[in-house]
């Protein structure tokens, strides 16, 4: 996950050279234009981060259920309604900073930004099925932490 | 068998219809599955209501601007648009009626009265000076002038005003009259009158083109600081 500073930088980036390579744009969604040039300079930055860049971003491929559904912890003290504390938004943050960044990304562009799926693959470059597999799978992990630290499930 | 790999794609409507129906089928039978796809739907309104990181500067310079500062830029513009109009309009007002008095005597008036006075000097036909010979060419050019001086008025009164018509045959009368009792030729007489009559013309302070130049550079002066302010803001 990019810091605040490394964020703007890379926006600032991004849009410089959307910018200059409007004349290159020809989709009909002009968002997923700007988001997928964003994405990929953010994905840029962060690879270039990595003290071993040849790691993938991505853990290798695995069956979905594979990772597992990890049963709740020990109840934690009133964390029944935790989705209307910000202690639940702190811990989401906390565990979509521990994902891979391309799930992360993905996930996102899913659930925040509400791309389709379709999209999404166009502005990662990827095939529809990574899509599905990286969201099915970010948020997955997203839950287990969430249940980890006692969260209910369905009350957000 | 449980669809769970198809739960998120289920939840974000993004199945094809066939695996859409047989995951519906499977979640009316199975409860885990209600189960998780409810912690999914609720994980997935976790990420979205995410606080948005506000940019601690502006990556995108100034895509809004308060109004009053729109209002003022538009009136900065405007301001200096009007500088440009009112000096140029300044410019045609003041140099207009020179154009068109410069057209006409000035060019004609020197061309006319100095080769005459060299012709005075020349003829020696100095009869009504009172220094005939000692008088230098300059006095010589004061006496006519001098002397013609009411008429030249009178000239320029009946030409400039149409009700004095009746007047004037006696006027230029008067002038025909003064300039042959005067030694001084007739040339020499009018271009004395054309340059009283020019500098009636000029003489009288014309406030209007000073005006629309003092407008003007009040309107740059305004649009100018405007400027500088809105940049600087």
């Amino acid at each position: 996950m990019l810091g605040q500073d490394d964020a703007e930088d890379v926006v600032q980036d991004a849009l410089l050279s959307a910018w200059r390579s409007m004349a290159s744009f020809e989709g009909t969604s002009f968002r997923a234009w700007i988001f997928r040039i964003v994405t990929n300079r953010a994905l840029d930055r962060l690879r270039a981060r990595r003290r071993r860049p040849e790691l993938p971003l991505d853990p290798p491929a695995e069956d979905d259920d594979a990772v597992g559904w990890a049963e709740p912890a020990a109840p934690g003290p009133e964390l029944a309604d935790l989705a209307a504390d910000r202690e639940a938004l702190r811990v989401v943050e906390d565990a979509l900073a521990a994902l891979p960044a391309e799930q992360r990304a993905v996930l996102l562009l899913r659930d925040v930004e509400g791309f389709a799926y379709e999209e999404i693959a166009t502005i990662t470059s990827t095939e529809i099925g990574t899509v599905k597999s990286r969201i099915h799978r970010g948020r997955l992990a997203v839950r287990n932490i969430l249940v980890s630290r006692g969260w209910k499930g369905s009350g957000g | 068998m449980h669809p769970f790999g198809d739960l998120s794609a289920y939840l974000d409507g993004a199945l094809s219809p066939e695996a859409r129906t047989s995951v519906q089928a499977h979640l009316d039978t199975c409860a885990l599955c209600r189960t998780r796809l409810a912690e999914l739907r609720g994980t997935a309104r976790l990420i979205a209501a995410l606080p948005m990181p506000v940019p601690s500067r502006s990556l995108v310079p100034r895509v809004s601007v308060p109004v009053w500062m729109t209002a003022l830029r538009t009136f900065s513009t405007v301001a200096s648009a009007a500088a440009i109009f009112l000096f140029v309009v300044s410019a045609v007002t003041s140099s207009l009626p020179r154009l068109t008095s410069t057209a006409g005597a000035p060019a004609a008036a020197p061309a006319a009265s100095a080769p005459n006075a060299a012709l005075d000097q020349t003829k020696g036909r100095g009869a009504a000076t009172p220094t005939p010979q000692s008088s230098d060419e300059r006095g010589k050019l004061l006496v006519p002038s001098g002397a013609s001086a009411s008429p030249g008025a009178a000239f320029s009164a009946a030409s400039t005003s149409p009700g004095l018509t009746e007047n004037a045959p006696s006027a230029s009368d008067a002038v025909r009259r003064l300039d042959v009792g005067s030694p001084s030729p007739d040339t020499s007489a009018f271009s004395v009158a054309e340059r009283t009559s020019i500098a009636r013309e000029q003489a009288p302070f014309n406030p209007f083109p000073w005006l629309w130049l003092v407008l003007g550079v009040a309107f740059a002066a305004l649009s100018f600081i405007l400027g500088r302010r809105l940049r600087s803001a």
